[in-house]
């Protein structure tokens, strides 16, 4: 019998995957473990290795398609073999898959895991899953034989929820934008691609975002005139060459701890109170914008967390993000200072509760206390709160301890 | 008010309540009279009662139990000891055959309110022949009510209402239970079939157990709950007719259950009881089910062999653990 070769499912929130490349082609000898094609999800492109031996038969997924997770992509098994029909039901209902390809609901995700083993669940953990729209397929079990139970459902239930990335499938179907396809007249010279991959989830994300919020965003003035110069003395006394945003990053970890107030999430009738600083940097990528977490940021020195900020930022850039990297945010920093950018009205990335958005320094003039002027470098901080937890008064009360910080650099470190 | 009193002398008790209320009751059985029982249960009866309502018979167990099925068809209510659950397949025919289903095939016309007490249960260095647990032999045969308490005040309770029920009650007393003294009202009182106690409450697991595997399986939750495992135990107490509203209760909390019990495992009601669950709680179960039974093989005398052939609280605890994988 052939083998089917599915979509894999890469980290909770993945619902489908688009066949970017076929690196094997049809009457291909394949072997365990050889890359067979190159899938592209919302966040990352991944390679698809192979966990059977013999021929690629049948390519059913072509380039450019869309497929649903576990949906059918390829058939590998001995040459002359008949592939599909009466031997593989699965194939069918996958085949047809790119048409009904938003399993936004699907209360019941198919008994296989990525690896195509049998996946060991309790009925009721299969129950609870369905409820609350856990896909569990890629979770470990912590029963006997490394059964996934109700336990289990639960907290990666809970997982899912903070997830950034996670519009969850059916917790929050509501979260989903109306579907708005060909109601726009297109002009001459118009090109037309599908809204997919990782401009999908931004758009979704931010459009939940900007919706359920009550966003109020408040500009502080900072004078960063020592904070550079304590970049400067830093480089000179360790020969390291620390970034505007890394410093940014250690104050805002720094003040976040004494400001628990800011990490906390809207959950329905509860609001969670965050015990971690995991800080969300976002990164601006050619296709979007991605959003990877440095967790526990107020417990890292300088140097980790500049060494920590670099490699996710850099892995962001070549889609080499494993999905755990960019979740569980409790807290997200977006700086346009680069940009040149003045001021901002950041979107908040949920489940956060605040984000701090970073401007450009620019030079101002200053007058001292016997009206001699001088120069000064200022820098302007946004940060939008969400108004059902946050106040305005508690944040700026944090804005301007964070501006006290920065503006004695010193303090940052110590 | 509440008195304690050991278990036989609590079904000493209840027989001797039910012969006084009601002249039709009468006992027969082997050693029942002049001895008075083997575990002294009846002392004193022939007495009190003379030797038409307190009858020694014969070894002949096939005999009195076709006797009592046509005294209970002629309206009397005879309680009979077997000396040991294990002369029931002496005795099949009669019970099996005739006690059980004497109400349907007349149509009503003929009822068999007779109780069958009979000691079980393994512990005494009996041997094969003396010590099975035959439950599931019993609970096979519609037309059979079948109990098997564990406690002095269930046992006394129960009994009574054995004796006053219109249909034919396999009484099952557990051997090493008879000199356990327990607490009992001191009044008169009754304990309907059909329902079963929740001994001790918990969320994590549910124990369903009866007779004396419920003190082990007490024992056991102690244990347990020093570890932090919160396990609900669950005396059925009466076997058929089964108290299923009280089994899915407990199994819709707790999500994960063994059963115990000291029949041999394969073919167990231990298994009956699984096999039910699975039908019709299946999206309940957090775990496989699983039987605490004795194991597939004939009792042994050797008192250590023996006592590997039944679950005790140790047991117990390690099936709790290892269905909650802990």
């Amino acid at each position: 019998m052939a083998f089917e070769v599915l979509m894999p499912q890469l980290g909770l929130t993945m619902e489908e995957g688009t066949v970017s490349e076929w690196k094997k082609h049809e009457g291909d000898a394949v072997k365990v473990g050889d890359v067979i094609l190159e899938i592209t999800t919302d966040k990352l492109t991944n390679e698809v290795t192979s966990e059977f031996e013999g021929t690629l038969l049948k390519i059913v997924a072509q380039e450019g398609e869309d497929v649903p997770v576990k949906g059918l992509l390829a058939y590998i098994g001995q040459p002359g073999e008949a592939v599909g029909g009466a031997s593989a039901p699965a194939a069918a209902p996958a085949e047809t898959a790119p048409v009904a390809a938003a399993p936004a609901a699907a209360p019941a995700p198919a008994p296989a895991a990525a690896n195509g083993k049998r996946i060991r669940i309790s009925p009721l953990a299969r129950k609870t899953a369905a409820k609350l729209g856990v896909d569990y397929s890629g979770l470990t079990g912590s029963g006997s034989s490394g059964r996934i139970t109700q336990k289990d459902i639960f907290a990666a239930a809970e997982a899912q929820k903070n997830a950034p990335a996670a519009v969850a499938p059916a917790a929050a179907p509501a979260a989903k934008p109306a579907a708005r396809s060909g109601g726009l007249e297109l002009m001459e010279g118009d090109t037309v691609v599908k809204l997919a991959g990782m401009r999908k989830v931004v758009a979704e994300r931010m459009w939940a975002s900007h919706n359920e919020i009550p966003p109020v965003t408040q500009n502080i003035k900072v004078d960063v005139t020592a904070l550079m110069k304590f970049r400067k003395m830093l480089l000179a006394e360790t020969g390291k060459k620390y970034s505007v945003n890394d410093l940014i990053l250690k104050a805002t970890a720094k003040c976040l701890r004494q400001h628990p107030e800011m990490l906390v999430s809207y959950d329905g009738d509860r609001i969670i109170q965050r015990a971690h600083v995991n800080l969300g940097v976002a990164v601006a990528l050619d296709a979007g914008l991605i959003v990877p977490v440095i967790r526990d940021a107020d417990k890292m020195g300088l140097d980790a967390l500049s060494a920590a900020a670099k490699d996710l930022a850099a892995r962001a850039k070549e889609n080499k993000l494993t999905p755990d990297e960019y979740k569980g945010s409790t807290f997200t920093v977006s700086n346009l200072g680069m940009f040149g950018i003045e001021t901002f009205t950041p979107i908040i990335n949920q489940p956060d509760a605040a984000i701090l958005g970073v401007c450009a320094i620019a030079d101002e003039l200053d007058m001292d206390e016997e009206g001699k002027l001088y120069k000064k470098q200022v820098m302007r901080l946004s940060v939008t709160l969400d108004h059902r937890l946050l106040d305005g008064a508690v944040v700026a009360k944090f804005e301007m301890d964070l501006r006290d910080l920065l503006q004695n650099p010193m303090q940052i470190v110590l | 008010m509440s008195k304690k009193i050991t278990v036989s002398k609590a079904i000493g008790e209840a027989l001797h309540e039910e012969m006084l209320r009601d002249e039709k009751v009468f006992i027969m059985g082997e050693d029942m009279a002049v001895m008075g029982n083997v575990f002294a249960i009846t002392k004193g009866f022939l007495e009190e009662f003379g030797p038409n309502r307190v009858i020694d018979t014969p070894i002949s167990e096939e005999g009195f139990c076709g006797m009592a099925v046509g005294a209970a068809m002629r309206g009397m209510r005879p309680v009979v000891e077997l000396m040991y659950n294990d002369f029931a397949t002496v005795a099949a025919d009669p019970l099996l055959n005739q006690a059980a289903k004497m109400r349907y095939m007349t149509g009503g016309q003929a009822t068999v309110p007779m109780v069958l007490r009979a000691p079980m249960g393994a512990g005494r260095r009996n041997a094969g022949q003396h010590s099975q647990s035959l439950e599931n032999l019993f609970c096979h045969f519609p037309g059979l009510k079948v109990v098997a308490p564990c406690t002095a005040k269930d046992a006394k309770g129960l009994l009574k209402t054995a004796i006053r029920d219109d249909d034919p009650v396999i009484f099952l007393e557990h051997k090493l239970l008879y000199a356990r003294k327990e607490e009992i009202p001191e009044e008169e009182y009754t304990i309907p079939l059909g329902l079963a106690d929740v001994k001790r409450e918990g969320k994590d697991l549910t124990i369903i157990t009866w007779s004396r595997e419920v003190n082990f399986s007490m024992e056991a939750a102690e244990t347990l709950a020093a570890e932090g495992i919160d396990v609900e135990v669950l005396d059925l107490r009466t076997l058929v007719p089964l108290d299923w509203d009280s089994i899915v209760k407990s199994v819709s909390k707790t999500h994960n259950v063994i059963i115990v019990s000291e029949e041999v495992k394969r073919g167990s009601y231990a298994g009956e009881i699984s096999a039910q669950i699975a039908e019709e709680l299946f999206d309940e179960l957090d775990a496989p089910v699983e039987r605490v039974c004795g194991l597939n093989i004939c009792s042994p005398f050797s008192p250590t062999l023996e006592d590997e052939n039944f679950p005790h609280p140790e047991t117990i605890v390690k099936a709790v653990k290892r269905v909650l994988n802990k």
